[in-house]
């Protein structure tokens, strides 16, 4: 199966990460760096074979920072780059990603999450300084081509890391896709790039969080820099980015909440509820930061109960508290469930168990109509 | 590319026992079917990191792939290649669902009372045919008659796509064993179904 800069139309039964990084080197990826641990392993080798045949580079790193590092490299010279890992990995390139929002590089990240309990390592950051992180969940493979390509496109944008957070079950299952690639708007100038152009002018372009500038060319230093980045993910923050999928939400009384694969699984329940005459619907951030606050809050508007379902311990929870339309009516019912082997999802990720948690919580249904 | 208009939507949960032998013939279907425009899911779980450790795999073929969760809560029909592992698989099976198994070593009997199978001596006929790895190639082809969801060209064109390029020598037996086993399937829907 050979890349192509453009990527395939024809449907092919492949893997998430096979599908995942087709759809970055559609989106012109061609510098990748990273350290193999499941379930990311596949994403980096499937980089490894398919980069070369483009013309880009993929390197096997000795670490996860090492390869963070490698690719803010990268970028900073102007090649599209991305690295990845699992929340563990995602874990060391705390640093990295910060200095990359500080510092204006682009580049995307992929979480290949083991389950879901990165939220917060992705909303909140792990970092140092006043940043933010796009990043986006998708709940299948076929939609994690869409938003593989989007996040290049934005991190180019916005001069920013972004975040692709997967887990296992979008890294491994296969599904007909294509890999397609998506148009966009047209970029703002690249004059940032540390492309030489510059050198020997006495302006030659930094990459420095600090942004101190030379003696002959001074830059707004740490204060004016850490303002305006700030300013600027604000303005992201506000600019409508936010994405979010409604499902059956129109009269819903119970407005159930969910993002990435578990959500799949949520609206399975969903329609078997709903036919049981329970008006129950579903509201899926898609972008995990910018939350998609204000939809939310007209999604809850009226609901008599908000149930949020993510396997983890409660993450995505405090931004649903803080906009659901009433905070009392926030109820979680998800959970830590991790299989023994600690890299897949556990028992609770199982539409039967989904939908013992969800009805614990409903009212007795109307007779179906 | 190959278009049937009459190919049935379907489901299947695949048990056996780990090596390769059940996500080989899964992703056979898997590709097949994908080969003739349909629409697919595939997901596998496999325990363990020795063999002989659960090796399972869902596959979704038609309109409901789309929706359709990784970790199916109900299947309409299972391939059992041994007993082990089959008993939360069996519980999912939908009424009116069906099981095809493999006879060498699963009876009807060690199935729950009421359950519809077809049994095909998988292994006795991969000896047969000289190799006893095929038994997951020839049930999997057996399926497929049964169902009439591919052809047996699309499985063998799927199966040739899937042959690392160390295994190019079992081509043309993995071939024989599809079409055997494509046959034999024929065969079993021609009698009436206890």
């Amino acid at each position: 199966m050979t890349a192509t800069t453009t990527g395939s139309p024809q449907r092919r039964l492949l893997e998430g990460n096979h599908a995942i990084a087709e759809a970055a080197v559609a989106a012109g990826c061609r510098f990748f760096a990273g350290y193999p641990m499941s379930p990311f392993t596949s994403l980096l080798e499937h980089m490894s074979r398919l980069l070369p045949e483009v013309g880009g580079t993929c390197i096997n790193a000795e670490s996860e920072i090492e390869g963070v590092n490698m690719a803010l490299g990268a970028a900073a010279a102007g090649a599209r780059a991305a690295t990845g890992s699992c929340g563990q990995g995602l874990a060391l390139m705390q640093e990295a990603i910060a200095e990359m929002a500080l510092n204006e590089t682009p580049c995307v990240v992929f979480n290949m999450m083991r389950g879901q309990q990165d939220y917060h390592q992705a909303t909140r950051g792990g970092g140092w300084g006043d940043y933010r992180t796009i990043a986006m969940a998708p709940k299948d493979v076929a939609e994690a081509v869409e938003l593989t390509q989007d996040l290049f496109d934005l991190a180019e944008r916005h001069r920013a890391p972004v975040l692709l957070l997967g887990d296992h079950l979008v890294a491994e299952t296969h599904e007909a896709v294509s890999t397609t690639s998506r148009e966009y708007e047209e970029l703002p100038p690249r004059d940032w790039v540390l492309d030489g152009s510059s050198s020997g002018t006495g302006r030659s372009r930094q990459v420095w969080t600090w942004a101190m500038g030379k003696a002959n060319d001074p830059g707004p230093g740490p204060d004016g820099q850490w303002r305006r980045i700030a300013a600027k993910f604000a303005e992201i923050e506000a600019s409508g980015l936010a994405r979010h999928e409604a499902y059956r939400l129109e009269d819903a009384d119970t407005v159930v909440v969910a993002w990435g694969s578990p959500a799949k699984f949520v609206a399975h329940v969903v329609d078997e509820l709903r036919d049981e005459g329970h008006r129950v619907g579903l509201f899926r951030p898609i972008t995990l930061w910018p939350f998609p606050g204000p939809a939310l809050r007209e999604a809850t508007r009226g609901a008599a109960r908000v149930l949020v379902f993510e396997v983890n311990a409660g993450q995505m929870l405090d931004d649903v508290r803080i906009h659901a339309d009433d905070r009392d009516a926030v109820e979680f019912v998800g959970g830590v469930s991790i299989h023994e082997g600690g890299m897949n999802f556990g028992p609770l990720l199982d539409a039967p168990r989904v939908r013992e948690r969800i009805v614990e919580h409903l009212p007795t249904p109307a007779a179906p109509a | 590319m190959e278009q049937r208009r009459q190919a049935p939507d379907l489901d299947l949960v695949v048990v056996g026992i780990g090596g390769q032998g059940v996500q080989l013939m899964s992703k056979m279907l898997a590709q097949a079917a994908t080969a003739e425009g349909r629409d697919v899911l595939m997901s596998s779980e496999i325990g363990g990191e020795m063999r002989g450790g659960p090796s399972l795999a869902s596959v979704v073929i038609g309109r409901r792939a789309r929706r359709a969760l990784p970790i199916l809560p109900s299947v309409g029909s299972l391939i059992l290649m041994t007993t082990e592992y089959s008993a939360d698989p069996l519980s999912r099976l939908r009424h009116g669902g069906w099981v095809l198994r493999n006879s060498t070593l699963v009876s009807d009997d060690d199935l729950p009372d009421g359950t519809t199978s077809l049994g095909v001596p998988v292994i006795d006929v991969a000896r047969q045919l000289g190799s006893p790895q095929v038994a997951g190639l020839v049930m999997m082809s057996a399926y497929a008659a049964v169902t009439d969801v591919v052809s047996a060209d699309s499985l063998v064109a799927a199966m040739e796509g899937l042959v690392p390029p160390y295994r190019r020598q079992h081509v043309e037996s993995n071939a024989r064993a599809i079409h055997h086993g494509h046959e034999l399937g024929r065969q079993l829907t021609k009698e009436p179904v206890a």
